[in-house]
């Protein structure tokens, strides 16, 4: 069992808020959110709808700004980067995974997995060789070469997990990743995050809403009106 | 052409070809003042300018499709030089060059060579051809601009209806870590990939297709047939005007696109 110090803590945030401006309303979706996760956890973030915990995913993975706190990635308080640095960061540390496969139909299945990598700046050979490698752990190497439409939708999400891992990521972000899935599917997805999380150490966070989910993860955050609740694990 | 009789041939001497327009009866413009129809055989008299009458055999009556040139007659060299009694000289000298526009400046370095005789730049005495020139270059000018205006602008609206369709997938992206500036180039580059096949498909079509059936189909201007002509300057010019206008017609819808944030992107309306 690890340790809470400080270096097994990859995310950290304190009194993390987030307020929505709509027309002359102000809507709190996170309201003093200090919470922990450990390097190599399997944590979800749970919660009925509107309880804004697909808000926090998107504080921790920096494709929003809160409204006060802090946040520590990997021991870097992140508010402070300019929009490109987080960009990088986003690319460099983070992988993502959407409940819409989110893949390019013109690409092939590895064209779609390198894709991040490219951006990186890493050789066609290189992009190729990881490619495979991070298809091979979603078990995908033979449709390496099929497009999105020739794939079924838990093969899309799997390649977009791919994806999402081939930078070696230091978090694996999931938002409602197995929503759009039949449920023989979307068990495939949860043991193949479980199977990456185990084998690999990946850390991985995820938004579901998903009851039974809870039994397969390492930590479970449960969100109510914007406020943590409740921790299991 | 000629549309009745012969040319003359280098030692004819008393035989003359002349225009349609002079003679008349060949359905010209200038029929009220032509000689009312005459045919080859007919004797007519020719007064020079040196005071010098003769009566000519009409050899042949010839049709050039250009009515200042259906004005004139021709007689042979040697018979020129008699009436006029003088050899192997020209009393006018009309300059022509490679490069258009440029007659204008050879004139007066005849005139410091010592050449004192009627020097004219060439579209003097075709004036009308001069004019009919402009006319076609302002049209060429105006279609080649709306041209352009209607090629960027579609390729504006065909990658602005793009980056709509795929504002998701461009906010998921942009949150995957691909960086604003690909997301743009990539659509400049559908832009200018576009443009150049356009410019492309329109080389063939005009090389290919259009000119060579214009040279054998011409088009009849009571001036005289009318071809398409491609000047490769030209042609260059234009291709990298569309090519930077599909440039910026890609560059300007996605650069906005991605100015939006990544969850209005990814979850807006």
């Amino acid at each position: 069992m690890m340790g809470r110090d400080a270096q097994d803590t990859i995310i950290a945030t304190r009194n993390l808020s987030r307020t929505y401006t709509i027309g002359k309303v102000q809507v709190q979706a996170l309201k003093n959110v200090t919470l922990d996760i450990r390097r190599g956890e399997f944590a979800a973030i749970m919660g009925k709808s509107g309880s804004g915990k697909s808000t926090l995913l998107h504080q921790l993975g920096l494709l929003d700004t809160p409204t006060e706190g802090e946040i520590m990635i990997d021991g870097i308080e992140i508010s402070g980067l300019s929009e490109a640095a987080r960009t990088r960061f986003r690319l460099e540390k983070f992988g993502y995974v959407f409940q819409e496969y989110a893949i390019l139909p013109e690409l092939t299945a590895l064209e779609n997995v390198y894709l991040p990598a490219m951006a990186l700046g890493l050789s066609q050979g290189e992009c190729t060789r990881n490619g495979m490698d991070a298809l091979e752990k979603v078990g995908l190497t033979e449709r390496a070469d099929h497009r999105p439409r020739e794939m079924s939708g838990g093969e899309q999400q799997r390649v977009a997990i791919a994806r999402a891992l081939i930078n070696k990521p230091k978090i694996l972000f999931a938002d409602e990743p197995t929503a759009n899935l039949d449920s023989a599917s979307s068990k495939q997805i949860l043991e193949l995050f479980r199977g990456l999380n185990r084998d690999l150490g990946q850390t991985i966070l995820m938004v579901t809403h998903e009851l039974e989910d809870a039994d397969i993860v390492d930590q479970v955050i449960w969100l109510a009106d914007g406020e943590v609740v409740g921790r299991e694990g | 052409m000629m549309i009745e009789g012969e040319y003359l041939s280098k030692y004819d001497r008393r035989e003359i070809i002349i225009g349609k327009e002079i003679a008349g009866g060949h359905g010209g413009s200038l029929e009220h003042t032509s000689l009312g129809g005459i045919v080859v055989g007919d004797t007519v008299e020719v007064a020079f300018t040196n005071g010098v009458r003769r009566e000519y055999r009409v050899k042949g009556i010839f049709d050039t499709n250009f009515i200042q040139s259906n004005q004139l007659a021709y007689v042979t060299e040697k018979e020129l030089e008699s009436v006029l009694g003088i050899h192997d000289m020209a009393s006018q000298i009309l300059v022509k060059t490679d490069t258009k526009g440029e007659e204008d400046r050879f004139p007066n370095q005849f005139v410091e060579l010592g050449v004192h005789e009627d020097i004219k730049p060439w579209p003097v005495y075709a004036g009308i051809v001069a004019t009919l020139t402009q006319s076609f270059d302002a049209l060429n000018a105006l279609t080649g601009a709306i041209g352009f205006f209607v090629a960027g602008v579609t390729i504006f609206i065909v990658i602005y209806v793009s980056t709509v369709s795929k504002r998701r997938q461009m906010g998921i992206l942009r949150a995957i870590g691909i960086k604003e500036s690909i997301i743009v180039r990539s659509y400049i580059f559908q832009a200018v990939f576009y443009a150049v096949c356009g410019c492309i498909a329109g080389l063939v079509i005009m090389f290919a297709i259009l000119v060579p059936y214009f040279i054998k189909h011409p088009m009849v201007f009571p001036m005289g047939n009318v071809t398409l002509l491609i000047e490769q300057k030209a042609a260059i010019t234009r291709s990298a005007g569309l090519i930077i206008s599909a440039a910026i017609a890609g560059f300007l819808p996605s650069w906005r696109a991605v100015r939006e944030t990544i969850l209005d992107a990814i979850w807006g309306d």
